[in-house]
């Protein structure tokens, strides 16, 4: 019965084992909690800081190898009971922790030092740890305070500006969606790619992994650094490490953060009155006939009964005079005589959006001793997005802990569980953006004066949503689920083996119903009838079962004091399993139910199951030596073999070496004067290989027979994958110089790295010629280069524990890309598409823009448009003789109907031959951001904290296909934005935006593709108006924290209370640009930046309060 | 010591769980069929057939284009230049105003046949190396694939002339010699002759339909000959071709078993699929697929501001459901080129009236002729496209006589007297005494338009009888004689370097 889900008994039965042992365990590890004791002498002492010695607060002392713990006292002040021989250890935040052999001494005074903690932190590594003062190669940790306080859906968003050398892009608001996230400028041509993301060791997806969980996040930049991820490593990897059992006394904390979100505004829309005379001026300049202009929705007079009843617009007589009295208003119309409305302009909007409430609660329980660790925790979050009908939600549980059953042998295990469910916009979002905003404002939405009900419209695009929402019932859900079980076994004390085992299953189920459904005409038919009573019903399952087993070795010495070694070897299996399936039946003969059971009609092709398999088997080992932690080096490795390649290509060796030097531990430094400034000093110099398969599809290497439509109730199946068993993996050789210095005691730290990244063997897919039959193929004849800085700058302005104390942090990353190779195809540079424009340099017509050899990704190419023709003498005089091939119009001095008139744009003629045509396009940017990075300022003073997060971007240019299509009006009806009004007019000759038209992309008279040029209202990234081209170069407001730490405050006195703080935050604030639009970042399609910005649904600004206590 | 010793048999077992995974990572695909694994019984290469069909329609809507656009049946009205709905012709006039360019081409990519040609290369390269299908079936399928093959050619060669010739199928991909040029006409003609004789022959004596019409068969081959015979009568051929199309039409018209229907419109009906006087449809079942011509239609709540005059009633917004966007709109004059006792003005095209006190004005027509069925309120455009029918095969034969001099009366007399019905007068509908009799090439060719609205075929009827009629008939001047081919699109160029844009199109 199971093996129709994906995995056999005997793996479910495993698994079954391990999860009660896991249990078992946890349920040990509670047992254990708080029996420890200790026996001996009272110590107390005093905890100051160095800079100024003022007493510091809240400083754990606790004893080396023992569970007991205490905290300073406001005073700086401690009591506590130890031995003569003990080892205590003293530790704060931001400072480095120090360990005091107390021998016989029963009071002491420790001076704590503040710690370059970005340079002292300890960094997670893959299969391990290390010290950042070893680290050599190019690693970035999250700072903790950003997911200290602003609730996340989706904590990819956390990323964004914080950490150097990503570039972390919302593509969208809606709630619980994960951002586009590209390391070093991504690592291939066709298919960016992510960066792998493990969590705990398990690697998965990072949605649903609740922010509060998290204990910390590092992201692997450099091909040293992830040669030990091997074949999945080519995009970086991003390590979250979750939350774990602590040595000390048990401890609860809650806390529950709520606030609200508001919509962030776009362009403005025309009221009715405007609406109605700018629609009807450029009918009249298209030389429309009244007849078709008043049989247009919206702005026509038409005078059918749904019409009327969804129309607020007539035609003016006396007789509806009256009319004037209940709110309605006249406008003169171009086409002579006058027009009386009603404006429901922005009624859509307001329907639209809406100021929502986020929740998020979040509980824990956490303790442990010498034999045992556990946490435990609970979230839920929810989040109304601010266009109507979206939402997010979610629980997460998360369990685990560990226990040594011996002293020399600790297992551990857990759990981990989410189930979330997320809703998007119920039409598209460019729709929603583009079709529904832009609603006719003479258009009511609503049927009754008390707005109850909604007017359908003319589609789920051209209608109320709120009719439509009524009318779909939508439901989603998505579980995930973790299970992880762990032994490690201290061979010896340098020795230890661990062997590691874990499950993540991934379920989706995705159900959708719309009822019988009217339109505004059914709606005033008598009597009313149904537009469609199709009443589709889809339920979508898909489930993904994943399994790794691992285990390493691990060994740990240092030989004569100074040779330190630690290596450490593995071996890892790694399988997935996919299932998915689909019911979607129609004809159900009733609303009332929205399952497929009512369903009369299954039809072939939306009725299917389908499965997919995957498995990579690794083997790797890594080597880190130093000499006296002054010359470091790393050597790491790692052989994959993957299915998705043929036997004969299926390994690939990824090795990774990277070397330090600690120069501040030499003599010679610590004795020059240098060393009163300069605290650390490390170069680091780092090369590597990875791969990536991500490009390749399960089977895709072995050609497919697949399956099609059914023809005559018959199915059929056609040859669609040329089988290419001689595809191997894509191979980054990445070679990184990097620097870690830190000035001033680390007061100052800064860490800088120069990387380049050549790609090669990049699975890229080479357009074919169509008599090939297939219309591009997989090849690996591709090679990329990215080649980049990055800067990350941290400093403690100020220090003073007891009153002020102001950090500052900044990082930045310049990336630019080249193609070095692609598939020869006979082309010049083997160029793939692009376009041929003239180039005045050479006076030649040269190949720009696609892909070539030698030239970047992501140039765009367009028409210029120098200004708007003002008026007829300066076409005479400009362009007497211009023939423009793209509009199919002329200047006066050519024969030929359709003319350039005043108030179309004057293109830049490039080659100046009196032809506009395609070779008449300049470069008018780049899609790809240049430098991006991020600020914070941290100041503090007492138990008050001031957080602010800032992240840029800059250097990529936006087509704004909104804005274009919206002004040049491509679908002949809907609203203008206001900016039509300041348009070239009659009366408004100065302008850079053309005159009015009924639909720009049409053939003269209509239109003359003025606003947009040859993509016809296509989703065209080039050869567009350059007015339409804007940079996207901003600087948002991500964070704004103020918090106050109870438990330096009124709960210091508490007994109840731990550990306290409140805070106000606001998120997302602003965007300082000039981009026109709601949102300045790069647009994003499929996955990869694309350039084209066709209205994507913003993130909101969120105003929160939280609370968190710890008892 | 005792610690080391425990290493040994450590690393061995996890070096053993490492070499057993490897055969865990021979994977086959579960949900398609590797390549491997086909062509193996008699089924697979039945699904192929049909998996060809189903690829064929979906092309229908190019043969659409290439077949019709270009001529004098698409079109804004005089004075206007939108539908009459409103709705904009958002670019695709540039069809019907023939100002085609490499950024506007059209129909791009050669229609995408040549994803169905390597599909038929295919197939005729098993076909000839299998034995897990009948002697029988193999002739068949033969028989549709040299045909079908001939037919896609066809459709390149009239429409861009050159065109590049693959007969091979694409097993691997060579990159390093991707361009492939043009072949002359004259070698893409001469290949569209042999497959359509390598389709014959193969057929032998088997005339039977299979699929309800649905498939490809031997009167399609002959009614493919017909048409390219009559092609190169016209362009060289002289009688010689004229004669060979006119023996291969009476051959089908002997023993391909077909008759006309009674009822015009009862041929495009979704209860009448394969009927007596269909040769071969491209099917189109509800919940299979339906006919891409949403895009002729006017939309339905627009369409219920105006009145159908005939009937005397508003249009309904439940019955007139049509449902479309009319992007391609169709010219009041075509509705009036029709005689009104011709059931066919009926049956083809519906008008649209605005009414004003008791006086109908006409608004506008758009085409009647594919109803498709009412599917839970909404109009699924489910009818056959029919690409060979017998009206097509006595036009053609008609054609063949002129040509050879003798009389046409008969065959255009058949279509005729169906047309007309009950109405039909000998006296003054019957070849030759109609006024456009006097010349009875212009007598087909009216006869051919009024026939096969959206059927694909008065552009090609046009070109096939002469260039003449081209200029005489459509925009296009007879000093723009490189319209009469297509342009080729610029990604098609850009993919293969040896690939020349039709002459006369600017390359920029």
């Amino acid at each position: 019965m199971y093996d129709i889900y994906g995995f056999s008994k005997i793996n479910l039965k495993l698994q079954l084992t391990r999860m009660k042992k896991a249990l078992l365990i946890l349920s040990i590890s509670f047992f254990w909690l708080g029996s420890v004791l200790a026996q001996s002498s009272k110590i107390s002492g005093k905890v100051v800081a160095s800079e100024d010695g003022s007493p510091l607060a809240g400083v754990s002392i606790s004893i080396k190898g023992k569970t007991s713990g205490v905290q300073t006292t406001k005073e700086g002040t401690f009591t506590i009971d130890a031995g003569t021989k003990d080892l205590l250890v003293v530790s704060f935040v931001g400072y480095q922790t120090q360990e005091i052999r107390l021998g016989g001494l029963l009071t002491i005074e420790v001076s704590l030092k503040p710690d370059g903690a970005k340079l002292g932190e300890v960094v997670v590594i893959g299969y391990g740890t290390q010290s950042r003062r070893n680290v050599t190669s190019a690693i970035s940790k999250l700072d903790a305070d950003v997911l200290a306080s602003v609730p996340r859906a989706n904590i990819g968003s956390a990323l964004q500006g914080s950490v150097s050398g990503l570039q972390v892009v919302n593509s969208t608001g809606t709630p619980g969606a994960s951002p586009l996230i590209i390391l070093r400028g991504g690592a291939s041509i066709n298919n960016p790619g992510s960066p792998l993301v493990v969590v705990d060791g398990i690697i998965r997806a990072f949605n649903d992994v609740s922010s509060n969980d998290i204990e910390s996040i590092e992201l692997l930049k450099d091909a040293a650094a992830t040669a030990i991820y091997g074949a999945r490593a080519n995009n970086g990897v991003i390590l979250i490490t979750t939350k774990q059992g602590k040595v000390g006394s048990a401890q609860i904390s809650y806390k529950y953060t709520t606030g609200f979100n508001k919509n962030r505004p776009g362009y403005e829309f025309m009221n009715a009155k405007d609406f109605i005379y700018y629609n009807r001026l450029g009918n009249l300049n298209s030389q429309r006939t009244l007849a078709q202009v008043n049989a247009t929705r919206g702005y026509g007079l038409l005078t059918g009964a749904a019409d009327l009843g969804s129309f607020d617009i007539r035609a003016y007589t006396p007789a509806n005079a009256n009319l004037l009295s209940m709110g309605w208003d006249t406008v003169g119309d171009p086409y002579g005589g006058t027009i009386i409305f009603k404006d429901h302009g922005g009624e859509m909007n307001d329907i639209i959006f809406r100021n929502t409430r986020t929740q998020d609660h979040f509980v824990n329980l956490t303790g442990g001793n010498d034999k045992g660790k556990y946490y435990a925790s609970f979230n839920y979050y929810n989040e109304d997005g601010v266009v109507i009908g979206t939402n997010y939600k979610r629980f997460t549980a998360d369990i685990n802990g560990s226990y040594k059953v011996k002293p020399n042998v600790e297992v551990s295990s857990s759990v981990n569980m989410s189930t979330s469910s997320q809703l998007g916009t119920i039409a598209s979002e460019s729709n929603t953006f583009y079709r529904s905003l832009a609603v006719w404002p003479t258009f009511n939405p609503w049927l009754d004066s008390a707005k109850t009900l909604a007017n359908p419209g003319n589609s789920n695009t051209d209608g109320n949503p709120v009719y439509w929402l009524n009318k779909t019932k939508r439901t989603n859900e998505v579980n995930r689920i973790t299970a992880s079980a762990a032994i490690k076994w201290d061979i010896t004390k340098n020795l230890y083996l661990k062997a590691t085992g874990a499950a993540y299953l991934l379920e989706n189920l995705d159900e959708s119903f719309t009822k019988a459904t009217q339109l505004y005409p059914n709606v005033f038919a008598t009597p009313q009838t149904y537009n469609n009573t199709l009443r589709p019903s889809t339920a979508f399952f898909s489930r993904s079962f994943q399994t790794q087993y691992n285990a390493i070795l691990n060994y740990t010495k240092t030989f004569n004091k100074r040779h330190n070694v630690n290596a450490m070897a593995g071996a890892e299996f790694f399988n997935t399993r996919a299932f998915d399936m689909q019911v979607l039946g129609t004809n159900a003969p009733t609303d009332e139910v929205s399952t497929a059971n009512a369903s009369t009609v299954f039809a072939a092709g939306s009725n299917y199951s389908t499965r997919s398999e995957y498995a990579i088997a690794s083997t790797f080992g890594r080597l880190n030596y130093d000499y006296d932690q002054r010359y470091l080096l790393s050597l790491v490795f790692r052989r994959d073999g993957v299915s998705s390649l043929s036997a004969d290509n299926r390994f690939g060796f990824f090795p990774g070496l990277s070397a330090g030097w600690n120069i501040h531990r030499e003599k010679f430094f610590k004795n020059s004067s240098l060393s009163n400034i300069v605290t650390t000093f490390k170069p680091r110099v780092s090369y590597g290989q990875n791969g990536n398969v991500a490009g390749l599809g399960r089977y895709e290497v072995q050609g497919a027979y697949g399956a099609q439509a059914l023809y005559n109730s018959n199915g059929g199946f056609l040859y669609t994958g040329i089988s290419n068993t001689d595809l191997r993996w894509e191979k980054s050789k990445t070679t990184d110089i990097g620097l870690d210095l830190g000035l001033l005691g680390n007061r100052v730290t800064f860490v800088f790295d120069y990387f380049d990244r050549v790609t090669s063997d990049l699975l890229t897919n080479l357009a074919l010629p169509s008599y090939t039959g297939f219309s591009s193929v997989k090849t690996n004849l591709g090679s990329y280069l990215n080649r980049g800085y990055e800067f990350t700058l941290n400093t403690t302005v100020l220090n003073k524990p007891s009153s002020l104390r102001l950090e500052l942090g900044a990082n930045a990353s310049f990336v630019k890309n080249k193609i070095l190779k692609l598939p020869f195809n006979g082309n010049e540079n083997n160029r793939q598409g692009g376009l041929q424009i003239y180039d005045p340099v050479t006076g030649k017509v040269i190949w720009v823009g696609g892909l070539q050899e030698g030239k970047a990704l992501g140039d765009i190419y367009a028409f210029k448009q120098l200004s708007i023709f003002k008026d007829d003498a300066e076409i005479a005089k400009v362009a007497g003789n211009r023939w423009d091939q793209v509009a199919l119009i002329g200047g006066p001095g050519r024969a030929g109907i359709n003319k350039i008139a005043a108030g179309d744009v004057n293109w830049l003629d490039v080659d100046k031959n009196d032809t506009i045509d395609s070779r008449d396009q300049v470069n008018v940017g780049n899609i790809y951001p240049k430098w991006t990075g991020g600020f914070t300022l941290n100041l503090s003073y007492k138990g008050f904290s001031l957080y602010t997060r800032f992240e840029f971007a800059t250097g990529h240019t936006i087509y704004n296909d909104l804005l274009a299509r919206t002004l040049g009006n491509m679908q002949g009806t809907l609203n203008y934005f206001v900016d039509q009004k300041n348009a070239w007019s009659t009366t408004n000759t100065n302008s850079d935006l053309p005159r009015v038209y009924y639909a720009d992309q049409v053939a003269a008279p209509i239109g003359k593709k003025n606003y947009t040029r040859i993509n016809n209202a296509g989703a065209i990234l080039n050869s567009n108006n350059s007015r339409m081209y804007e940079k996207g170069d901003y600087f948002a407001g991500r964070e704004i924290t103020l918090s106050y730490d109870l438990s330096r405050g009124l709960l210091s006195k508490s007994k109840i209370f731990t550990k306290g703080r409140v805070y106000v935050s606001g998120s997302n604030l602003f965007y300082v640009t000039k981009f026109s639009g709601a949102t300045p970042e790069p647009p994003v399609s499929g996955g990869a930046m694309s350039g084209f910005y066709n209205g994507s649904y913003p993130v909101p600004k969120s105003f929160v309060v939280g609370v968190e206590v710890s008892f | 010591m005792k610690n080391k010793i425990n290493l040994l048999p450590l690393v061995i077992s996890m070096l053993m769980l490492i070499s057993s995974c490897t055969k865990q990572l021979d994977l086959s695909p579960i949900s398609s069929v590797g390549e491997g694994n086909f062509w193996k019984t008699s089924d697979q290469v039945d699904a192929f057939v049909n998996g060809v069909h189903a690829r064929f329609r979906t092309h229908v809507q190019r043969f659409l284009f290439l077949g019709e656009l270009r001529a004098d049946i698409q079109g804004t009205d005089p004075g206007t230049n939108s539908s009459f709905t409103g709705e904009s012709t958002a670019g695709n006039e540039r069809m019907w105003n023939n100002t085609l360019s490499l950024d506007a081409a059209g129909v791009s990519d050669f229609g995408g046949f040549y994803s169905n040609i390597n599909q038929l290369n295919l197939l005729i390269s098993k076909l000839n190396t299998t034995n897990v299908v009948t002697p029988a079936n193999k002739s068949y399928y033969l028989g549709i694939a040299y045909g079908m093959r001939a037919f896609y050619y066809f459709q390149i060669y009239t429409a861009w002339g050159k065109a590049i010739i693959q007969t091979e199928p694409t097993s691997t991909i060579d990159i390093s010699s991707l361009a492939k040029a043009a072949s002359p006409e004259a070698d893409v003609i001469k290949l569209i002759k042999d497959d359509i004789e390598k389709s014959l022959t193969n057929y032998g004596s088997t005339y039977t339909y299979r699929n309800s019409k649905g498939f490809w068969s031997k009167s399609a081959s002959l009614m493919l000959k017909g048409q390219v015979f009559l092609w190169t009568s016209n362009r060289g051929g002289g009688a010689g071709d004229a004669g060979i199309a006119k023996i291969a039409l009476i051959d089908a018209q002997t023993n391909g078993n077909v008759s006309l229907q009674a009822s015009f419109a009862n041929i495009f009906a979704t209860t009448n699929r394969g009927n007596s006087e269909v040769i071969f449809a491209s099917r189109h079942l509800l919940n299979e697929a339906t006919l891409p011509i949403a895009n002729f239609l006017p939309q339905t709540n627009l369409l219920i501001n105006y009145f159908d005059s005939v009937g005397k009633r508003k249009f309904d917004v439940t019955v007139d459901n049509w449902g479309g966007t009319y992007f391609f709109p169709m010219m009041i004059s075509t509705f009036r080129r029709f005689n009104d006792r011709d059931t066919r003005k009926w049956a083809s095209i519906q008008p649209c009236y605005r009414l004003s006190g008791t006086n109908y004005t006409m608004a506008g027509v758009f085409v009647a002729k594919y109803k498709g069925e009412q599917n839970a309120g909404v109009r699924a455009l489910t009818n056959d496209y029919i690409i060979y029918r017998y009206a097509d095969l006595l036009l053609l034969l008609a054609e063949a006589k002129v040509l050879l001099g003798e009389s046409p009366a008969a065959e255009i007399n058949l279509v005729r007297a169906r047309a007309y019905g009950a109405a039909y007068s000998v006296a003054t509908d019957a070849f030759p005494n109609q006024a456009i009799d006097a010349n009875p090439k212009e007598a087909i060719l009216h006869e051919r338009y009024c026939e096969f609205i959206l059927e694909g075929k008065r552009w090609l009827d046009l070109r096939r009888m002469g260039d003449n009629y081209v200029y005489k008939y459509t925009n296009i001047k007879s000093n723009e004689a490189y319209k009469l081919l297509w342009p080729i699109d610029r990604t098609t160029l850009t993919n293969n370097k040896l690939l020349e844009q039709t002459p006369g199109y600017p390359a920029f």
